[in-house]
């Protein structure tokens, strides 16, 4: 990892950090009103956000390359049954939990131990993932080719 | 307010586990992924944002719109 990209690594986090905490969306009340459907600014807030990185990866694709990290790498792929199998369990957490894992990181710093205790979980549910998907696959599994893991 | 603590830890759990299940979360589908036009995004957050809204209206219904 060279100088400059830790450096624009740092600097993008804590803009971030900072403006998902700026913006309200770390707290619960926004949030929540949101997926209840009774207030659009989250979903306004989706869209800005995705409007500006549009913008952003058109200007890129131009350039060709990024500033620290090298040729530009925009990967496109096809939806598989993990996309809808894992998002769908995602749901369930961001639905209860009136929050994202990004909005969690920074409210481990405003939120107190709900943020924390939230944080535990998402790592544990990383590490788990992560076994799942090294576990070797059964016999059966390895007689059905169209079985995909990941 | 006991129950609180195992709640927020399997909502952790949810997310963490599904997002690597997915291939990310609402920072790398929903607004990269998808300012990218990746279709594999665009499934990733209406799944998840569907889903979310769903759960988020049925447990506002059983609790009488306490939560």
């Amino acid at each position: 990892v060279s100088r400059g990209l830790r450096w624009s690594a740092l600097a993008v986090g804590a803009a971030f950090g900072f403006l998902l905490t700026a913006s309200g969306l770390g707290d619960y009340d926004t949030i929540h009103s949101g997926l209840l459907l009774q207030d659009a600014y989250i979903y306004l807030m989706m869209a800005a956000a995705v409007g500006t990185a549009a913008a952003g990866i058109a200007v890129l694709r131009r350039v060709g390359r990024t500033a620290f990290g090298g040729p530009l790498d925009v990967p496109r792929r096809r939806p598989t049954r993990s996309t809808v199998a894992g998002s769908a369990l995602f749901g369930v957490g961001f639905g209860v939990g009136a929050t994202c894992p990004g909005i969690t990181v920074a409210t481990v710093a405003t939120g107190g131990l709900y943020g924390g205790l939230v944080l535990a979980g998402i790592l544990a549910g990383l590490w788990l993932r992560g076994r799942v998907e090294q576990a070797p696959m059964t016999s059966a599994e390895l007689r059905r080719p169209s079985v995909q893991r990941g | 307010v006991p129950l609180l603590v195992p709640l927020l830890l399997l909502v952790g759990l949810a997310m963490g586990y599904g997002a690597r299940w997915a291939g990310g979360c609402t920072s790398g589908h929903g607004i990269s992924g998808c300012s990218a036009g990746s279709p594999e995004s665009l499934v990733a957050t209406g799944t998840f944002f569907g889903v979310a809204v769903a759960v988020t209206l049925v447990v506002h219904a059983l609790t009488g719109g306490a939560v």
